[in-house]
Order: structure tokens, then sequence, then C-alpha cells
């Protein structure tokens, strides 16, 4: 809903996202009251009066509108936080809220009458007096009675709408053992003549229309049900046990008129098709993390089975086996993607929320500011993107906070009024980048400085970059905000994010130039459980390179790497930082006469490292190395290779940032 | 009920050198022999590198280094005991390469006596009780308490108690 509300700031012509605020104001109302929060209900029944003004297009969207339900809406969420909701400080936020409210509804209301005024009344009038007569099939979800919804008041406020013939269909119900109580096997065929419209009825089932089966038709312009010659035929029809249908129905009413009918043939399509476009939504699934976990466990296990197959359709030369092994690769390469998309999730969840934050947080500091997220659709897993939001709302806070200046100072500093914050995501790599960037004042290198010396952090002669000066923010107890305000700036801001941030095992940079801004990156390793690795032997040991920071591989000389000066080696005419991976891992015993070396990507530039022998391309199941390796940042999981043995994966950043 | 009763007061022990200990055989979830470890680089010493155990990833812990006597040599009889600890709140599956398991004991619980005084404090709570076995002293582990702690246990002060335990025993006869 409140992202319906901000999207509606931005369109506000579009009635699909009014009608959508409209529904879940109204399924919030009636929630509820059913479960007992009354002062929720005679809330929002206040707010939807207003909404549905502006349904009718009786009401113009302005921004007034909108910051007053977006307040509402928090007050609601507080409400269902506290459960007890006698609280005297929101009753009288309710209060004051609510006189707001009546007081945007009357001017609406007083809108209305000047301008549409006697047309409006002369359409109600009119329609009150015909009556049309409808078909409903009412087929409830089989577990709609879980959900705390009481069918019978369901019928019983369809009942009172205008007059009613209930046909109840029993041909669900199991043999009398098999009956669940908590289940519902009944079903409902409904005429009711009425004067309401269409839009009436189906309000009525706006709680259950997801889990049922509804339908509605109009079969007549006439109040069918006072014609003694259609009740008799019904019933009749009725008992013979068969069922209803709205075209049985209608062939009923057709034979005597069969005029009118071809008209309503036209509404009726437009009818069904609107109601088929809400069963639309039900096509996505709610499933339990631990069944996908499974999955993917199993997921894991297939393609460690799969390799295995692979090494001994090579060893033995069977051309069927090595078809059938082929077809399996391909196949278990793409069961392992569409399984591994399940638990991933576009960024666009992230800044929904934020969003709002920097809407609310821009204009009680008075501050004008644009949100501009880049990347939306690059996916995180769940549980990644949780970690994130805290570490990311404080990121964006301090950049509106302390980075964004006044409009006022902006103009004398020759920057547009409006201060722009832009969030990016994109894939590097094996990682995933966020960078948080605001076009404010920037970081001061000295006042940093200054401050870290005066907090005895570092020495006063200490020699440190512009980039190292930054980082100390991310010291415990830093804050350079001289003013501790309620949003941020009470030092205990940057060392938690990065404390969050490390561990879903990513790294945050800072990056700012005075006057022009300040960008935050968050760096993030993918945490997908299977990578394409290059399976790499040093000694006895195996290790596994994710394939995605492979550069290329080189062939070195022995003699090169025993010589090599200050870590440097010098390739085809490029220097390269190198590693010698058994000296990092202390492998012992004499280096092979001809050795490869592996390019990798990393954060800040490529680096080198020396193996004994590529071994080739695996696809690495990554398994966790577990609580007593998890101080061992090298070596970032461990995967099982087709002979059953273990090789380790490398984290090359760590131990080019360690070494 | 029986089978349960039963299944509290039996034990499994095993041998680091000429020391007999003994834990709950509740923790042990498998005992396997000896496999190829691989090696983890830039680890504690005791721990050795780790094993699949049938596609898990599993530690495999030197429980002579952690007992401060050096390190295991591989033999005929060398085992891994398979444990489900208790470190924090997770259980965590962790395997112990041994000297050699000996048997299951059926120790009825009146028969644990408690941790003789063992060096200092924290050492002792390394050791869950004692119990006599064919009149000599066999340390039971508080098995949890071993694979949390990153120190080394004092094998000689262990040993020191043990053998001060059983003069005692022999004074009293």
């Amino acid at each position: 809903m409140e992202e319906a509300l901000l999207e509606l700031e931005k369109n506000p012509l579009q009635n699909e996202l009014v009608e959508q605020i409209f529904r879940a104001m109204h399924s919030l109302k009636g929630g509820g009251g059913m479960f007992g929060f009354e002062k929720i209900s005679e809330f929002t029944h206040d707010l939807e009066t207003i909404y549905d003004l502006v349904r009718r297009g009786n009401l113009a969207v302005s921004d007034e509108l909108i910051s007053l339900t977006l307040k509402s809406v928090d007050l609601l969420r507080v409400l269902l936080d506290e459960k007890k909701s006698e609280g005297v400080e929101a009753d009288s936020q309710i209060k004051a809220l609510k006189q707001e409210i009546a007081a945007f509804a009357g001017e609406g209301a007083k809108k209305i009458t000047s301008q549409v005024g006697m047309e409006f009344e002369r359409k109600l009038h009119s329609e009150e007096n015909e009556i049309f007569t409808y078909f409903i099939h009412f087929s409830p979800g089989s577990d709609v009675v879980e959900n705390g919804n009481k069918l019978l008041y369901l019928l019983d406020e369809l009942a009172s709408l205008g007059s009613m013939a209930t046909f109840p269909g029993t041909d669900k119900i199991p043999s009398f053992q098999d009956v669940e109580p908590t289940k519902c096997y009944l079903f409902w065929d409904v005429i009711i003549s009425t004067n309401s419209s269409f839009q009436e009825i189906c309000d009525v089932f706006i709680f259950v229309e997801d889990a049922s089966e509804i339908d509605i038709d109009l079969i007549s312009h006439r109040n069918l049900l006072e014609e003694d010659d259609f009740l008799q035929k019904i019933k009749k029809l009725a008992s013979t046990g068969k069922p209803l249908s709205a075209s049985t129905v209608k062939s009923l009413v057709s034979q005597d008129e069969i005029k009118p009918s071809q008209n309503e043939k036209s509404s009726e399509y437009v009818t069904t098709e609107s109601v088929s476009s809400k069963n639309v939504h039900t096509s996505s699934l709610r499933v339990s993390s631990g069944k996908i976990d499974e999955l993917i466990n199993l997921v894991s296990e297939l393609v460690i089975s799969q390799e295995r197959l692979g090494l001994i359709s090579s060893q033995n030369n069977i051309p069927e086996l090595n078809l059938v092994a082929n077809t399996i690769q391909n196949l278990t390469a793409q069961l392992r993607d569409s399984t591994f998309s399940i638990s991933l999730l576009p960024i666009e969840a992230l800044t929904m929320r934020f969003r709002r934050m920097i809407r609310d947080l821009s204009s009680e500091l008075g501050k004008e500011v644009v949100f501009i997220a880049n990347g939306e659709d690059t996916e995180l897993d769940k549980s990644m993107i949780e970690t994130l939001t805290d570490p990311l709302l404080h990121i964006l806070r301090n950049s509106i906070d302390h980075g964004i200046e006044t409009p006022e100072e902006r103009e004398q500093a020759g920057k547009p009024r409006v201060g722009t914050v832009v969030l990016k995501a994109f894939y590097s790599g094996a990682n995933v980048t966020i960078e948080v960037s605001d076009d404010g004042r920037g970081l001061d290198a000295s006042v940093i400085r200054r401050k870290a010396v005066a907090k005895g952090l570092i020495d006063e002669n200490a020699s440190l970059t512009d980039r190292e000066i930054f980082d100390l923010v991310f010291l415990p107890g830093f804050s350079t905000c001289e003013q501790v305000s309620e949003i941020s700036g009470r030092g205990v801001g940057m060392d938690v994010v990065k404390k969050n941030i490390a561990s879903i095992r990513g790294s945050v940079t800072i990056d700012s130039i005075p006057g022009k801004g300040t960008t935050i990156s968050i760096h993030l390793p993918m945490v997908l459980s299977i990578i394409d690795g290059l399976l790499v032997s040093v000694g006895e040991n195996k290790f596994v390179f994710p394939l995605a920071v492979v550069e290329r591989i080189f062939s070195v000389n022995k003699q090169d790497v025993q010589t090599v000066f200050n870590n440097i080696i010098a390739l085809e005419g490029t220097q390269y930082p190198f590693f010698n991976l058994r000296d990092c891992f202390s492998v012992e015993g004499e280096l092979p006469g001809r050795m490869q070396a592996v390019l990798v990507n990393n954060s800040d530039g490529q680096a080198l490292f020396s193996i004994d022998k590529v071994e080739g391309k695996i696809q690495a199941v990554l398994k966790p190395l577990g609580k007593f390796y998890q101080d061992n940042k090298f070596l970032s999981a461990a995967t099982i290779l087709a002979d059953g043995s273990i090789a380790l994966v490398l984290d090359s950043n760590a131990i080019i940032s360690e070494c | 009920m029986e089978k349960k009763d039963n299944e509290n007061i039996s034990y499994l022990s095993f041998r680091l050198g000429d020391e007999v200990f003994a834990l709950h055989v509740g923790k042990v979830y498998k005992i396997l022999e000896m496999t190829p470890v691989t090696e983890v680089p830039r680890s504690p010493d005791y721990m050795k590198g780790v094993i699949n155990l049938r596609g898990q990833v599993l530690p495999v812990i030197d429980t002579r280094i952690k007992f401060g006597m050096t390190p295991t040599k591989t033999t005929k009889s060398t085992c891994l005991l398979v444990i489900d600890a208790e470190i924090g709140e997770e259980t965590v599956m962790v395997s112990m390469l041994v000297d050699a398991v000996q048997a299951v004991l059926k120790i009825e619980d009146h028969k644990i006596l408690p941790p003789p005084s063992i060096g200092n404090r924290f050492q002792s709570d390394f050791i869950q009780g004692m119990t006599k076995v064919e009149e000599k002293f066999v340390m039971v582990l508080n098995i949890d308490a071993v694979l949390t702690s990153d120190d080394l246990i004092d094998i000689k002060a262990i040993n020191a108690a043990r053998q001060t335990a059983e003069k005692e025993e022999a004074a009293n006869n």
C-alpha cells in the first residue's frame, strides 16, 4: 500500500493505484473490525471515505493528501504493533489525525456538492430505481475458514443488498470419514435481485476473492425473483441436483426476453473479464524457506553426482554413456540455475522502503532530495537483503543529514537546489556492488583527521592517505557532526554498518570529494552455493578460484617465481602484484619446473597467483567450512570433487589484502 | 523406558597415548576408520583439516595436540569419532582423531564421582566426572567444553590428578 502511495505521488492520475490503495484500506478496515481492533477500523473508515471520493474522481490527488495518508499508515503500524492501543499518546494522535482527515473529507465533500451537485444526486436516484438480477456462483477455497472468514456472515451481507435465492451445492463434500472439520466443502449458487451495483456485490467478497472461485453474472435487467414463473423454473432445475451455471439460468430467462439479453452479453463479457483478471494475482506461491533450502541441497548433491558421472564417462569411452552424461550435465546446469534463482530477490525490495524514509527525512530536515535507484533488478540472496536493510538505511540517512546541504546553502554553492542521492547496484565479477552516492558537501579529510587525533584514535603525525582517513569513520565512537540529531550522529553508526556488512562477508569503502559529494560502496560476495570454479593444485592440495574472478592463465618458469622482487612480476609487458600460493599457505616441497599463474580481478585491480598446475573447470558446490574455520578469511568454503576428495575455495580478495 | 535408562548410562571409552577417556555415547554420531584428511592452511595446529562424510565437510581435530601431546601418528587402530558438539547455541558436527576406541561402558549415574581438582579451574571444566573401571580411574569428558574452548588441555595436570585420586583410593582400602 505504501508503495502504491508513493507511486501515486509521482503519477497522480493513475486510477489503478487509487483502486489499489482503496482496497488495501478496505481490507485493513474489515480485518480490523473482524479481529476486534476497533480503533483501526474506525480510523481507516475515515481514510477510506476520502479515497472513495478520489476513486470516483471527485477529489484530485494532492501532496497534502498523500502526506496525510502516509502519516496515517505510520500510525496504523504503531497500532498494529502495540496491539493494545490503549496508550494515551496513540489515542491523542488518532484524534489529531482524525480531525485532519475529517477536515479533508469535509473539504472534499464540499467540492463535490458544488461541482457535481445535482447531477450526481440525480444519477444516484436513477440507479436506485433500477433492479438487476445477478447470478453468483460462489465456491470458497477449502481453507478459507482458517483465515477467520465467516461465510455465513458473508451470505447475510449479500442478502442485505436485496432479495436473494440461495442454492447450496454439496457435491464436493467427501465421505464422512474424510471430512476435515477445518475445511470448507460447500459452494453456493445465488440468485440475487438488487439495486446495488456490480462493484458493490464484488466488495462483499473482498476478503475471500483470492482464495475462492467467484463468478458474478448479470442475467437480467428485471427483478426476476418477483416473477413466480422464473422461481418455479429455477427450483425445478435445482432439485434435479445438477449444478447450476450462469448459462443454464440465463437460458431460463432468455426464453422470455430474447432481445435484452443480447445487450447483456456484451456487458457480461466485460464483467467476467474483470473477475478473471483478479485471479491472476494468485499465481505466485508462498513456500517455506526450509523447503527451498532442501531443494537447493538436493540439487547440490545432484551436481556432485553429475560431476562424478562426467568423470566416469570420460574415463570409459562409451559413446552412449557420453551422450547421456552430456544430457545430464545440461539438465543439471539448467536445474541448478532455476533452483538458485528461487531464493534471490531483486534489490527493488529494499529501495521501496528507502523511498519512503528519504521522503520523510528530507521534509523533516527542510532539504530537497531526489532519490534515484539504478540497477534495481540486481538480485541478491533474501537473507542478505535483510541484513543490508539497516546498514543501507543508516548510510542514506547520513547522506541526507550530513551530506546534502539545505536548499539555500546549495544555491550559494552554485548547485541545483535539489540534492540527489543515487543508489546503484551492479554485478562485478563474483561480487555485487551497491553504491550510495550524494552530491552534497562531501567529507572533509582534515576535520576527520583532527577529530580522530582529538579522540586519540590516530597519532598526530601519522601520515595517512585521504582514503585511510575516511576509513576512520568506521571506527567505533566516531562521529563528525557537532550536533547530535535524532537521525544520525550518535557515533554508533558507521562501525555498526561495517560490522553488519562484514557479517555477510562484505566490505565497505568511502570515496569523497569536498564540495562535490560522497560515495559509499558496499561489496558483497554472491552467496550462491554452487559456482563455476577453476580447480588448481598447489603441492598435494587442491584449491578452487571462483571462475568469475579469473581473468586469464599464464605460464611461468620456476626461476621467475623464485626471483620475484617486491611481489611484482612483469608478464607480457605488464606489471602485476604477485602472490605465491605456496608461500601464502606454507606448502613445502620443490617447485615444479613449469608453473602456471592465475590472473585474478579483485576490487582494487588485478593480481597474479602462482600455482603448480591448473586442473580444469569444475562446478563447485560450496560447503561451509563451519564454525571451526570461521576465522580463516582466506578460504571461503570447501567443495567436494568428483573423486570424493575435498578442495578449498579461495577468497582472493582476502589473500591480497592480508598476505 | 528401560532402554532409555541404559542409554543414559552408556559411555564410550577411547585411548590417547596411555590415557583413557570416556564420553557419553549420545554425543557420538559415528566412528570412522582413518580416511585421508585435506589440510586447511593457516589454521591452528590442532585443526588437522577436513574430511568428506557423505557429502558433508567435517572439521578434524587432532585430539592429541589439543590435549598437549605429540601429533597423532596414524596406526591401524587410529579412529575418527564423529561428535555432535554443542557450541554456543548451535549443534556442530566435528570429528576427533583418537589413538584407539576401546569399549562401550555401562556406568550408573551414582558411580560417576565428581571431577578431581586439576591445575586451574578452567582445566577442570573439561572434565565432567571420574569413574573407576577395572581398578583404574577414567576421566569422563565434557566434550562440548573441550571443543568450544580454543585453549589446549594440559594432559599432565589431568594425569597427575588421576594418580592422586588413585592413591587416595588405595589408601582408603
